[in-house]
């Protein structure tokens, strides 16, 4: 049995070929739980959900059904998580040349396995092949490190050591988001690092430092070091403040931004960050660039969420027309505790149209989480 | 976002050099994970590293271009500005469109490119070192002239003289380490 369904997964992979990935979902905080890591196991979220996490997932869900790993049809021992992500969507793009593609997203599997304070934990699947390196390049572990959690403070104290995406911002799940996509958390940026998080109920830090992969040729080619604090004013306002820097051999960049949450209904989040970065580029050129993400979130019903967000990048503030803004529609249904389909919308317009072609695309997605 | 979007002001005096194309427009706009990163090199294209594009633009000649009054003409531009530029195929046989394929490009950086290329591409002249200290990449493509000569400042070695082959086929071009 599980031969087979290790099969079916890995045939699975290997036709999406993928281009892209996902995290949590930062829009369920404040109206589910204070924290990421109130529904996740991982503390910075994302990944595979804790008993919290599972319960979230079926009461949101149109037609529920049993939330954990493969329906329960198997059981771990307490000491194991497993879990998967599985994505692809097809749909319209204009770049602005028109067509319609389908685009593979995620095949990821997880498992956490914990020993008393300590956690390992592998997220591995497959990954877009390397140009004529295709055969070695199919799979790959995109995060693999151990965790030593304990008690603090009325708080809990994490440090990891390995492959994981540096902690910095609010960590939207889509990548396309400006702040993740010019923020310094791009698609696939998970790289070799420590960080020490401290998460307590009113706050959370955490704090990283991280190399370019030495091991494989990386999306990432930077050295550097992230933080990012959040404080939790009253239960439905947040604030953070998020720093990084960076340096490869072709430039360094220093990031530094302010996050904010604040929940004005019991079914509505707003959140944004924005950030201003400086490049300075090995040979000539210092750009300071803004990026800046506002979404807004409301809980239609328990199974359908509907986010509007509003993106800015100015990717050199001195000089006119180089700035781009979107506005994206995305509609997320919730239709079982692990299937979820979402409709995502995105207009994006550089220099208010006159300093380029206007973008768009419209995807229907699908998820299903193992 | 409006008052944000309102920002610049200053006629485009940016660097044109391959560092600064680079580093603020290549890599950015087309070295993204699943494109023309490290990672995933598609079709052989890297342009999230300096290094990276100045081999891509030596071994297909992304800067080549037939009518020297024209940097417009250089396949590079053409992938930025037109509808299936060249009717190439992709491993799975789509053809393949304009680029970047995920969000248009901004005219003042294609503007840029335009402006970088018609200047002699700076900086993208082939480096023995990026090869290791060897023979640079005996597969870069070279211009020809119609006697088959070479006609290469486009993609003159740097430091090194040229050792070019113009036979109307395969017109490849090394520059010999010092």
């Amino acid at each position: 049995m599980k031969t087979l369904l290790f099969a079916i997964i890995a045939v699975i992979g290997v036709s999406l070929g993928i281009g892209g990935t996902a995290h949590a979902y930062p829009q369920f905080q404040m109206s589910r739980d204070q924290t990421c890591w109130g529904c996740h196991v991982s503390p910075s979220g994302g990944g595979i959900l804790n008993e919290n996490g599972l319960n979230v997932a079926e009461s949101i869900s149109q037609f529920g059904t049993s939330p954990e790993f493969l329906n329960k049809l198997i059981t771990t021992p307490d000491w194991l998580a497993l879990g998967g992500d599985f994505r692809g969507a097809y749909g319209y793009l204009q770049t602005p040349e028109k067509s319609l593609d389908p685009i593979p997203m995620q095949a990821e599997l997880y498992a956490n396995a914990r020993f008393k304070d300590f956690t390992l934990h592998v997220t591995a699947g497959a990954r877009p092949p390397e140009y004529r390196n295709e055969s070695a390049t199919y799979f790959w572990s995109r995060e693999h490190y151990l965790q030593w959690q304990t008690a603090a403070a009325d708080g809990e104290l994490f440090v990891r050591v390995g492959r994981f995406m540096p902690i910095f911002g609010l960590r939207f799940a889509e990548h396309p988001d400006y702040t993740r996509r010019y923020g310094g958390t791009a698609l696939y940026t998970d790289t070799y690092g420590v960080a020490v998080e401290y998460v307590r109920d009113k706050y959370e830090v955490h704090v990283t430092g991280f190399i370019k992969d030495p091991i494989i040729d990386p999306v990432a080619h930077d050295n550097g070091g992230a933080a990012y604090a959040e404080y939790r004013v009253t239960d439905k306002l947040a604030i953070g403040a998020e720093g990084m820097f960076t340096k490869s051999d072709d430039d360094q960049k220093i990031r530094g931004g302010l996050t904010a949450k604040v929940l004005v209904a019991p079914t509505v989040l707003i959140q944004g960050e924005g950030q201003f970065v400086n490049q300075q580029i090995v040979g000539g050129g210092a750009p300071n660039q803004l990026v800046a993400y506002i979404l807004g979130s409301w809980f239609v019903t328990d199974p359908v969420m509907v986010d509007v967000g509003l993106g800015h990048f100015d990717e050199n503030i001195r000089i006119k027309n180089l700035d781009r803004d979107c506005v994206d529609l995305n509609i997320h249904w919730f239709t079982t505790s692990h299937i979820e389909l979402i409709v995502t919308n995105r207009l994006e317009v550089i220099g208010q149209t006159k300093g380029g072609p206007t973008g768009a695309y419209s995807l229907l997605q699908l998820h299903y989480r193992l | 976002m409006v008052a944000l979007a309102a920002c610049g002001t200053t006629e485009d005096d940016r660097p044109a050099t391959l560092r600064y194309v680079t580093e603020s427009i290549l890599a950015p706009s087309c070295g993204e994970a699943q494109c023309h990163s490290t990672f995933k090199q598609s079709l052989g294209d890297v342009f999230d590293t300096v290094v990276g594009a100045r081999q891509s633009l030596h071994r297909n000649g992304l800067a080549l271009y037939s009518d020297r009054t024209n940097a417009a003409d250089a396949e590079l531009i053409h992938w930025v500005t037109d509808d299936k530029p060249f009717n190439r195929t992709d491993p799975q046989g789509n053809i393949i469109g304009r680029m970047p394929w995920d969000a248009p490009l901004p005219n003042a950086d294609i503007d840029l490119m335009k402006k970088w290329i018609a200047a002699g591409v700076p900086g993208a002249q082939c480096v023995p070192e990026d090869y290791g200290g060897q023979d640079c990449n005996l597969n870069a493509v070279v211009e020809c002239d119609s006697e088959g000569n070479y006609g290469a400042t486009v993609m003159a070695c740097s430091g090194a003289t040229p050792t070019c082959v113009c036979d109307g086929s395969s017109n490849t071009c090394g520059c010999k380490a010092q």
